[in-house]
C-alpha cells in the first residue's frame, strides 16, 4: 500500500440537516461536491436527493440538482439549476487582520471621544495610536495635540469610543485641543494589552482576549445554503473529492 | 552536383541540443527580515511566546520632604504574545524525469525551494507590518491624489514620528571620504520601499544615490540611496495595494522595532526524500521545506508606515 500524498484528497461527512444553511469546513479546496439528503431519498417533489457543484463550472451561488422520478415507464431525470440558496464558496482570506479605522470626528470634550468612519472593532481597554492629523500639511486638520500618541480606549459604539492616559487611566480632556477639522486615522496597536489593565484570569466571566500576532491561515468553507441542505431533521451525507489534476482535453469532435 | 549531401536529406538526429545549465530564475529582494531581532522559543514548550515591557516611570521631579516617603509609583507593563506558525511546501518528482530530462532537476528544485522559502517569510513579515503597524499619509504631494506622492517634508514626518518615540537610529553614520562626488552619510533610520517608487524617491529633496556614499562597504545589496537621516532599502516584495491608484507602503523602523520568532533546532528544514521513500516502486522523491516562524511588532513607536502614491 503506497503512501504516497499527492494533491488529491476526499472526504466524507454525514449530518443531520437544522434546516438552515450551514458553512461546512473543509481541510482543502474541493473540485466537486456531492451533497446526498437520504431522507428526501425517495421524495418525488419539495426537497431534491442530490445536489453537485463543480469549481470554476458553476457560478457562485448555483447548486445543479439532480431529482429522480421513478415512473412505470422507466427511471427518467430531471435537472434544475436554481441561482440562490445553493453552494456558495466562503473561503477566507489568509495574511494578517488590520484594525484601522479612519476618523470622521472627534470631539472637543472630556473625555474626548473619536468616531470613525466604520465600525472600528475595537475592544476596551486595548490601546491605540492617533495619526495624521496636526498642521504640518498643506490644510490644517487640527487636534494636534493628539496626533502620534497612544492613548487606552473605552469602547461606546461600533464607531466611537473615548479616548484615556494609557498609564493613569485618566481621561482625555480635549475641551482646549484645536478643533479637529478633517481626516486622521486610527491605529490599533494590535495584539498589546493596554498597559493600566489588571492582569486578568481567563477563567473570568468576560476575559480580556488580547489579539496575537498570528498570520491567519486560509479556511476553505463552503456554505450549503437551504436548497441544499434539506429540511430539519433531514440526513444528509456529503462527498468531497479533490483532483491530482484535472486534464483538459479541449474540443474533441 | 545532385551527389552531394545536405542536410536536407541527412540531417541532425536530434532537433535541437539541451544546453544542461540552467537558465538564471529571477530573484526577488528580500527586505523585510533584514532588521528584525530575532528570538527562538526552546524546544519542547510552547508555540507562543510572551513578551514584556516596561514603561518608563515618570521622572517628573520629586523632591523629598524630610518626614515622609514619596509615594510609591506602580510599574506599567506593555505585553505581546506571538504565536509560531508552521509554513512549507513540497514538490514530487517521478523517477523518469530524473532519468529523462537533460538538466540537474532536483539541485535545481531544491535551489528554488530554499529561495521559496526564505520569499515566503518575508511575505509573512510584510504582512504583519501591513496589518499593525501604524501609518501616517503623505499629503503635501501635487499629483492630486487624497494620499499623494511621495516629498521630502512628508518623509520629515515619518521621521518625526520615529523621533518622538525616542527611536533609535539603526545604521552608524558612514564617514566622508577624499573620493570626489561623495561624503559622509547621517546615522539613519532604515526604509522598505517599493521598487516602482524609485523615481519618486530619487526626487526627494535630500536624495543622495548609493553611488555616492563615502564608503562602499556598509551599502546593502537591495539599498538605493539616503535622504537625510533614512536609508532606503527597495524591492517588489513591498506592499502595494490593489486600489486605483496603488497606494504603496513606506515602512520606516529604527532599533528594536520588530522580530521574529522561531522553534530551537526545527525552526527551517529542508527535506528531501530519495526515491522510494514513500512509496512502493522506488518511483517518486519528495523535496520540501517547513518552518516555524512568526513576526511581531516589539514597539508601535519605533515602526511607522508612509503611505504614498505614484507622482
Amino acid at each position: 500500500m503506497s503512501g504516497l500524498q499527492f494533491q488529491g484528497r476526499q472526504e466524507a461527512f454525514r449530518l443531520i440537516s437544522g434546516g438552515a444553511a450551514y458553512n461546512l469546513a473543509l481541510n482543502f479546496q474541493p473540485d466537486v461536491m456531492e451533497v446526498i439528503n437520504i431522507t428526501q431519498w425517495t421524495n418525488t417533489a419539495a426537497n431534491l436527493p442530490i445536489h453537485m457543484w463543480f469549481r470554476d463550472d458553476t457560478a457562485a451561488a448555483e447548486a445543479y440538482q439532480m431529482q429522480v422520478i421513478d415512473s412505470s415507464a422507466g427511471a427518467s431525470f430531471n435537472f434544475l439549476n436554481p441561482t440562490t440558496n445553493g453552494f456558495t464558496v466562503a473561503d477566507t482570506s489568509g495574511g494578517n487582520t488590520a484594525y484601522r479605522a479612519l476618523i470622521s470626528a472627534v470631539s472637543q470634550a472630556d473625555p474626548c471621544v473619536i468616531t470613525t468612519t466604520a465600525a472600528h472593532g475595537y475592544q476596551t481597554n486595548q490601546m491605540v495610536k492617533i495619526t495624521d492629523l496636526g498642521s504640518d500639511m498643506p490644510t490644517a486638520r487640527g487636534m494636534e495635540q493628539i496626533d502620534g500618541k497612544r492613548f487606552s480606549i473605552t469602547v461606546l459604539t461600533a464607531t466611537t469610543f473615548s479616548l484615556q492616559d494609557p498609564i493613569t487611566g485618566v481621561d482625555i480632556d480635549s475641551s482646549a485641543y484645536t478643533a479637529w477639522v478633517s481626516g486622521g486615522r486610527v491605529n490599533l496597536e494590535t495584539r498589546a494589552n493596554a498597559l493600566n489593565y489588571p492582569q486578568q484570569s481567563p477563567y473570568a466571566t468576560t476575559p480580556y482576549v488580547p489579539n496575537k500576532f498570528q498570520y491567519d491561515s486560509i479556511d476553505r468553507i463552503m456554505t450549503l445554503g437551504t436548497e441544499v441542505i434539506g429540511d430539519d431533521g433531514d440526513v444528509v451525507r456529503i462527498h468531497v473529492c479533490k483532483f491530482d489534476l484535472i486534464t483538459e482535453l479541449g474540443d474533441i469532435g | 552536383m545532385g551527389s552531394i549531401t545536405t542536410t536536407a536529406q541527412y540531417g541532425s538526429m536530434t532537433d535541437a541540443w539541451a544546453h544542461r545549465a540552467l537558465l538564471q530564475r529571477s530573484k526577488p529582494d528580500h527586505v523585510h527580515n533584514l532588521f528584525g531581532k530575532a528570538f527562538s522559543l526552546p524546544s519542547k514548550n510552547s508555540d507562543t511566546v510572551t513578551f514584556r515591557r516596561q514603561e518608563n516611570l515618570n521622572s517628573d521631579p520629586v523632591v523629598l520632604s524630610e518626614d515622609s516617603d514619596p509615594a510609591p509609583e506602580q510599574i506599567q507593563k506593555f505585553d505581546i504574545s506571538v504565536t509560531t506558525q508552521e509554513f512549507g511546501k513540497v514538490v514530487l518528482l517521478g523517477r523518469k524525469v530524473l532519468l529523462v530530462v537533460e538538466d540537474d532537476t532536483a539541485a535545481e528544485t531544491a535551489d528554488n525551494l530554499n529561495q521559496c522559502m526564505h520569499t515566503m517569510l518575508d511575505k509573512v513579515t510584510r504582512d504583519v507590518w501591513d496589518s499593525s503597524v501604524s501609518q501616517i499619509s503623505c499629503l503635501n504631494g501635487a499629483n492630486g491624489n487624497a494620499i499623494t506622492e511621495l516629498t521630502q517634508a512628508d518623509v520629515d514626518r515619518a521621521i518625526a514620528y520615529l523621533d518622538a518615540g525616542e527611536t533609535e537610529k539603526t545604521t552608524p553614520m558612514i564617514e566622508g571620504s577624499s573620493r570626489f562626488g561623495t561624503g559622509p552619510v547621517e546615522a539613519a533610520f532604515w526604509v522598505a520601499a517599493h521598487k516602482k517608487l524609485k523615481p519618486d524617491i530619487r526626487a526627494l529633496d535630500a536624495f543622495v544615490p548609493t553611488a555616492q556614499y563615502g564608503s562602499q562597504e556598509a551599502v546593502l545589496m537591495n539599498e538605493f540611496g539616503n535622504t537625510d537621516e533614512a536609508r532606503w532599502v527597495v524591492s517588489n516584495l513591498v506592499q502595494v495595494s490593489t486600489a486605483s491608484p496603488a497606494v504603496y507602503n513606506n515602512t520606516f523602523m529604527g532599533a528594536n522595532a520588530y522580530g521574529y520568532v522561531s522553534i530551537d533546532e526545527v525552526a527551517t528544514e529542508m527535506i528531501l526524500k530519495p526515491l522510494g521513500a514513500n512509496d512502493l516502486l522506488n518511483r517518486f522523491q519528495s523535496m520540501g521545506f517547513t518552518a516555524f516562524f512568526a513576526a511581531e511588532i516589539l514597539d508601535d513607536s519605533h515602526i511607522v508606515t508612509l503611505l504614498s502614491t505614484k507622482a
